[in-house]
């Protein structure tokens, strides 16, 4: 156990001469390499982080714009949808105006008809009712019914007011004192020259009366001067007959019609 | 008995003071062999994700290191790593070849050991004084009083002495022992005693080398703390 001095001298070169060849050859390269591995890998580390903050990013605007999207969508079928029921309301509505009108039209259209047939009815009714008592009164008509007849218009043109008559003998005597007088049966020299004076004595004088026979009168006799009308016939009677006819028929129209307007009303609420 | 040789130091060769003897040889056998396996490892580095065993085995020698003079100095290893690796990878592969017939490692030389102590003992001041500065190095020899400067003194002489004298009895009684057990059982014994040899060689490679951080390291904090808190 001793110490060779200059084995320890040499020893410490050696050491000294060792530290910097492994640090020229061992220490140096492999840190450099070492260094460069590890920088590589931390770039290669960043860029992965880099990559993956990239990918959230565009996870999370893909995200966002999926979800604006949909919030779209979701308003572009409400408005649709709003579209849709208004559309439908505005339709049903439209087509509920139209059903009104096309009810409305097929009750007016209904009433015409109705009114059409009553019309008819009324009238072939009329007609009917006419030609019977027409045909009635011409068998029952008499000789005493005829002057009865003439009575009740000589009675009658008697019973004119004094202004009327005034009136209808200013109107002969502007129409060249010509009259006619009518009568549903011939009427005898007798009753005629009767019926001439009655006139003159109650128009005015110097009538020209010229008689004629109308079988539509019926037992009637009518005066005509200057279109003034003085009458009694059974055709009066009818004629009369036949207005309050139709009048009823027409009221019980009405009545039918107001009852056939009450559902457009309903319909309407 | 008579063939052990238990100084290495006996010169081969000799003229005047300058001798070469079988540590010398040693020593340049490991030098070689060090620098010579660097230089062809390291001509074709890779700084890729592949490359050789032999990279890869220098790398984790390296890294190894980085590591153990990082956790004791609890600073950047690149100032140290040279003095401390080649401290460690010198003794170690000295020892490992121990078990090479007619290898006498160096440092079961008391010289070598002496030398790597030395160098350590001059180290210690070198990089506190360049970490610190003469003048702060200087004061914690008087630290916590200037009373305490012959002890430090001593202190600094006696682990110098620790070192050098620790690694030369380990190695030397390995191949002393080694020597001895082949004369009495020269079958299987001196082979597990080699094997123990090996283990042994790289435990005290760790342990002077781990130790010159230490020293080299309480140099540098010691006068961290002094500056960073003067009051205390």
């Amino acid at each position: 156990m001793s110490i060779n001095w200059f084995t320890l001298a040499a020893q410490i070169l050696n050491f000294l001469v060792l530290v910097w060849l492994l640090k020229r050859f061992l220490y140096g390269p492999i840190i450099h390499a070492m260094e460069e591995r590890e920088a590589r890998i931390a770039a290669r580390i960043h860029e992965a982080d880099e990559a993956r903050r990239e990918a959230d990013q565009q996870q999370a605007d893909y995200r966002q714009k999926m979800q604006e999207l949909e919030h779209t969508r979701e308003q572009l079928l409400a408005e649709a949808a709003t579209d849709v029921e208004e559309w439908r309301t505005q339709h049903v509505k439209q087509a509920c105006i139209e059903v009104d009108a096309d009810r409305a039209d097929w009750y007016r259209s209904l009433a015409r008809e109705k009114a059409s047939l009553i019309q008819n009815l009324r009238l072939q009714a009329a007609a009917q009712v006419q030609q019977v008592a027409r045909h009635v009164l011409a068998e029952l008509s008499t000789e005493e019914l005829e002057r009865q007849a003439i009575a009740v218009f000589l009675t009658r043109l008697s019973d004119l007011d004094p202004d009327q008559k005034a009136e209808i003998a200013l109107a002969i005597r502007n129409s060249h004192h010509h009259v006619f007088v009518e009568s549903g049966f011939d009427l005898p020299e007798r009753e005629r020259r009767r019926i001439t004076e009655i006139l003159q004595q109650e128009l005015t004088d110097g009538l020209d009366v010229e008689f004629r026979t109308q079988a539509e009168l019926i037992c009637g006799i009518e005066l005509q001067a200057a279109g003034y009308k003085v009458c009694w016939s059974i055709r009066e009677a009818l004629e009369s007959l036949d207005e309050k006819f139709v009048q009823a028929i027409e009221e019980t129209m009405t009545f039918t019609s107001s009852e056939g307007r009450a559902p457009e009303m309903q319909g309407h609420e | 008995m008579n063939d052990i040789q238990i100084n290495p130091d006996e010169a081969l060769w000799q003229w005047g003071t300058v001798l070469i003897n079988q540590t010398l040889i040693s020593t340049w056998i490991v030098m070689i062999l060090l620098v010579f396996g660097s230089w062809l490892i390291t001509r074709r580095l890779s700084s890729g994700t592949t490359m050789s065993r032999g990279q890869n085995l220098l790398e984790v020698i390296v890294g190894a290191l980085r590591t153990q003079i990082r956790e004791v100095s609890r600073q950047e290893p690149g100032p140290y790593l040279p003095f401390v690796g080649t401290l460690f990878v010198f003794i170690a592969m000295s020892n490992l070849l121990a078990i090479v017939p007619g290898y006498h490692p160096p440092t079961s030389s008391l010289s070598t050991t002496a030398a790597l102590a030395t160098c350590v003992f001059i180290a210690v001041p070198l990089y506190g004084i360049a970490r610190t500065g003469i003048s702060a190095y200087a004061r914690q020899y008087i630290q916590p009083s200037i009373f305490m400067l012959p002890f430090n003194i001593i202190g600094e002489l006696s682990r110098t002495l620790a070192l050098a004298v620790r690694l030369y009895g380990n190695m030397m009684s390995g191949s002393v022992i080694g020597a001895i057990l082949l004369g009495f059982v020269p079958v299987f014994v001196p082979i597990v005693m080699q094997l123990f040899g090996l283990l042994t060689g790289l435990i005290q490679a760790y342990i002077f080398a781990i130790l010159a951080m230490v020293y080299i390291a309480s140099a540098t904090q010691a006068h961290e703390t002094t500056v960073d808190s003067p009051d205390s």
